[in-house]
């Protein structure tokens, strides 16, 4: 060893910190599905589906949600206008119905997470998944029983809005507050990982 | 090999080759409690030959036995190890750590040979108390010298706190490079009878070496090292 | 440990260059750790500051300039929303509760805010707690006022203080509503939110002092209206800065919010809290790494600079090394020396910068508070503050171990005689 070995480490080490430093903030993820589409279980990779899930929990997809007569309404409906909802005749925009047979489910399902709320730490404890990007800021939303409201047993760091995520957990339909007008899906979260 | 042999060197080359040797002796020889002298300059190798006593440079050829112990067959840590333990050294100036006061420096080969604190500290004594007697014998008799910074002793004084140094927990070799030199006259023969009083006390081997063929009459044997040494000069 | 002490007596020998690495040190590393406690509580004060609430309404502009005016009271709206508007949305069946606002006077350097019942009751902060009262309770008489807890430390207000409002948002404002005078009739508990530096009045109070305001200007002589007068008029608001709704079913929120982004009556926004927040942060995050960087070089700096004072002390050390070689002291201990040195004037420095970081804290608490709403706390370094300190150590033990492997080199090569 000569006298540059030391220096090399050093310079090494600083090359180290400097790409760290270098780390871009959280971009969109190249290959974001194009808006307006729901992310389908089944088009995962056959290698990737393998890595990620043994095969213990049920995946299910965004349609699955829907109840068998809604699925025609859905496809056959053009844009829903929501300008006119706060006139007082008008009336719920998308439907409430759920599903009942995923009450109590284990199940997995990829989607988008908006975050509803952090703790101080800045983890997320809440957020909404959703079947397509841009739901909270400038397209036309998807119906309610095409929301999941997700609350993590355990925070996690805080994701962005771009990703998809595969959410797992224990599924509920059943109303969680008591003067809700109508019933929704609530997802209690074990897991979060990335949608590869 | 004698019980009475202290250093014992065979056919001992240093060099970076053929043409570039700086040391080529045959044979040395020092007894148990013998005071010698070598004689010789800077430059005649006496460096290199103090080095290889006291195991901190490896001849390239030639075996180097110390106290009956092959210095040849241990290894570097060793080496370094029974330096501590029984070799101490005295150099022309700039003995002392100057950051250390007079008590540390003279306690500091304590921290490095176990064996040596052992044999100090028999009969109860504590390193201050130790030290404090071995600066008595060397004619440094103020106790407040102790606590004092290294620096601000006088030459004279710093080179009979590194003899007090190089006593303390009995070494059997005390090896001088050179330790009158900075010295004046009268100051030089001082030194070297209470170096030789101390000694004498432990049976301590003395090797001292110097260009100063004024002091080798108070010497059981002096030899010449360029005589020693076959490489030309 | 004999290098330890050796290298602790070496330094404090030479304490004046010691002290002045220390230092440096000391300095760098107050600075990142301060850039990153301001960065944690940044995002604590900002993101703890509301919660439970759906979703955030203003007239049309930006999400990000609406969540700060509208949440941080940063910046100004550029519109506002008409009365008719906000109680036509309202109404829809989904909203649970609604608390309107109305932003734009001030009193003393402290913003107005114009507002009902309902934000006492159902505003919600670091999760779920509540806004308290540490003694009055809310507004009753058309001009009580309710303060916050800053306000009322700041300002040495007690129940009862007679205060008058300003018209405008600075320090220092021309037009005083002097004529129409508030009591603080509650003072809230500290929340570590921008509640704490809001003095609160009803909305109808707001345009009870605007009442004979034409032209941007209180009315002179006789068309002025005292505030007897103005208790007997009608103070149904014609327009308000924003709104903050509570749904049934937080499944809705998606609806109502397209619902009000395409209100057909008057352009409206509405955002979700948490999502904008997350945009105000990606453009923020990226001011946070550099500044981190740059912090960070600075660090690197300052360890250079150790470096380079163990360097230049290394030459007239030769000896120093040749005499402890003498003493059987092994080459490796000559390293561990070196390093040792490097080790506690790290030590040292980081020590002494987390006490600076600390104190500057304590200094400029109230003024960030003041100026940027971020409540800085005093707690215990985080776990990537401690990450962040070790590295500092372990770096500095990097850069050592240069001096130190010359002088183990040399050491191997001098032995005991240095050929000067």
């Amino acid at each position: 060893m000569t006298h540059r070995t030391p220096l090399l480490i050093l310079i090494a080490t600083c090359a180290a910190f400097a790409a760290w430093a270098a780390t871009p903030v959280t971009a969109p993820v190249v290959g974001t599905p194009a808006i307006g589409a729901p992310v389908p279980a089944s088009k995962v990779p056959q290698a990737v589906a393998g890595k990620i899930n043994p095969g213990k929990v049920k995946e299910i997809e965004w349609i699955d949600l829907l109840p068998p007569d809604e699925l025609d309404a859905l496809m056959n409906n053009t844009n829903i206008d929501h300008s006119k909802i706060f006139d007082p005749k008008s009336g719920d925009q998308g439907s409430f119905n759920v599903v009942s047979a995923f009450d109590k489910q284990r199940l997995r399902i990829p989607g988008y997470i908006v975050p509803i709320d952090q703790n101080a730490e800045g983890k997320l404890t809440e957020f909404f998944l959703v079947p397509f990007f841009g739901a909270c800021i400038h397209v036309p939303p998807p119906p309610p029983n095409q929301i999941i409201y997700a609350r993590l047993k355990t925070p996690i760091e805080m994701t962005d809005i771009y990703t998809p995520f595969w959410a797992e957990g224990t599924l509920y339909t059943k109303r969680i507050e008591n003067d809700l007008a109508a019933s929704a899906y609530t997802l209690e979260v074990d897991k979060v990982e990335v949608y590869e | 090999m004698s019980l009475k042999s202290c250093v014992s060197l065979r056919d001992i080359r240093f060099g970076f080759g053929p043409q570039q040797d700086v040391l080529n002796i045959a044979a040395l020889d020092v007894q148990r409690g013998e005071r010698l002298f070598i004689q010789g300059p800077s430059g005649s190798g006496k460096s290199t030959l103090l080095g290889v006593i006291g195991g901190v440079l490896t001849p390239t050829a030639g075996t180097v036995t110390v106290l009956g112990e092959s210095l040849n067959a241990m290894s570097a840590a060793r080496r370094d190890r029974f330096r501590a333990d029984h070799i101490g050294f005295v150099f022309q100036q700039f003995n002392l750590l100057p950051y250390l006061n007079v008590l540390d420096n003279v306690t500091l080969p304590l921290e490095f040979s176990p064996l040596r604190r052992k044999r100090a500290l028999e009969g109860g004594q504590t390193p201050a108390l130790v030290a404090k007697e071995l600066l008595r014998m060397l004619d440094l008799n103020d106790s407040r010298l102790l606590k004092r910074a290294a620096t601000e002793l006088s030459v004279g004084q710093q080179q009979r706190v590194a003899v007090a140094r190089a006593l303390i927990g009995s070494p059997e070799l005390i090896i001088a490079d050179e330790p009158t030199s900075a010295l004046d006259t009268d100051t030089r023969e001082r030194f070297l009878t209470l170096l030789f009083d101390a000694c004498a006390q432990s049976g301590i081997t003395v090797l001292f070496v110097s260009h100063d063929h004024t002091l080798k009459g108070a010497f059981d044997r002096v030899l010449d090292l360029n005589v020693l040494n076959a490489v030309p000069a | 440990m004999i290098t330890l002490k050796l290298a602790l007596r070496s330094l404090w020998n030479r304490r004046f260059t010691a002290t002045l690495t220390i230092l440096t040190i000391a300095l760098s590393v107050s600075l990142l750790l301060g850039v990153d406690k301001i960065r944690e509580s940044a995002r604590e004060s900002f993101t703890q500051t509301v919660s439970g609430t759906d979703l955030i309404v203003g007239a049309r502009s930006g999400p990000i300039q609406l969540l700060l005016y509208a949440v941080f009271r940063i910046g100004d709206a550029t519109n506002n929303v008409s009365w008719e508007s906000y109680q036509k949305i309202i109404k829809h069946r989904q909203v649970a509760w609604a608390i309107p606002i109305s932003l734009g006077d001030s009193h003393r350097g402290f913003r107005v805010l114009g507002t009902t019942d309902a934000y006492f009751e159902h505003l919600r902060y670091r999760q779920d707690r509540k806004l308290e009262f540490t003694s009055g309770a809310p507004f009753a008489d058309l001009y009580d006022a309710v303060i916050g807890a800053d306000v009322a430390r700041e300002l040495k207000y007690a129940l009862g203080q007679k205060i008058v409002v300003a018209h405008g948002a600075a320090v220092v404002n021309l037009q005083q509503h002097d004529d129409k005078p508030f009591t603080v009739v509650g003072i809230l508990k500290p929340t570590g939110t921008p509640a704490d530096r809001t003095v609160h009045v009803s909305l109808q109070a707001i345009e009870a002092i605007h009442v004979d305001w034409r032209g941007g200007t209180r009315a002179p002589g006789r068309y002025a209206v005292d505030a007897e007068k103005a208790r007997t008029m009608a103070l149904e608001p014609k327009a308000i800065t924003a709104f903050y709704l509570g749904l049934k079913s937080k499944i809705a929120t998606f609806m109502i919010q397209r619902g009000i982004n395409e209100f057909p009556e008057e352009p409206l926004l509405a955002i979700m809290p948490a999502v904008a927040l997350q945009q105000l942060w990606n453009l923020l995050g990226v001011a946070e790494k550099a500044l981190l960087v740059i912090a960070g070089f600075v660090v690197l700096t300052g360890l250079l600079g150790m470096l380079s004072a163990i360097l230049t002390t290394l030459n007239e050390r030769r000896r120093e090394m040749a005499i402890l070689r003498s003493l059987g002291a092994r080459p490796r201990h000559i390293f561990v020396l070196m390093i040792s040195e490097a080790g506690a004037l790290a030590s040292a420095g980081v020590v002494l910068g987390v006490g600076l970081t600390y104190a500057l804290i304590a200094l400029t608490r109230p003024l960030l508070e003041a100026r940027a709403g971020i409540f800085i706390s005093l707690d215990v370094l985080s776990m990537n503050q401690w990450l962040i300190l070790l590295g500092i150590i372990a770096s500095a033990l990097l850069i050592g171990a240069v001096p130190a492997w010359l002088a183990y080199r040399r050491t191997l090569n001098d032995g005991m005689t240095i050929r000067t």
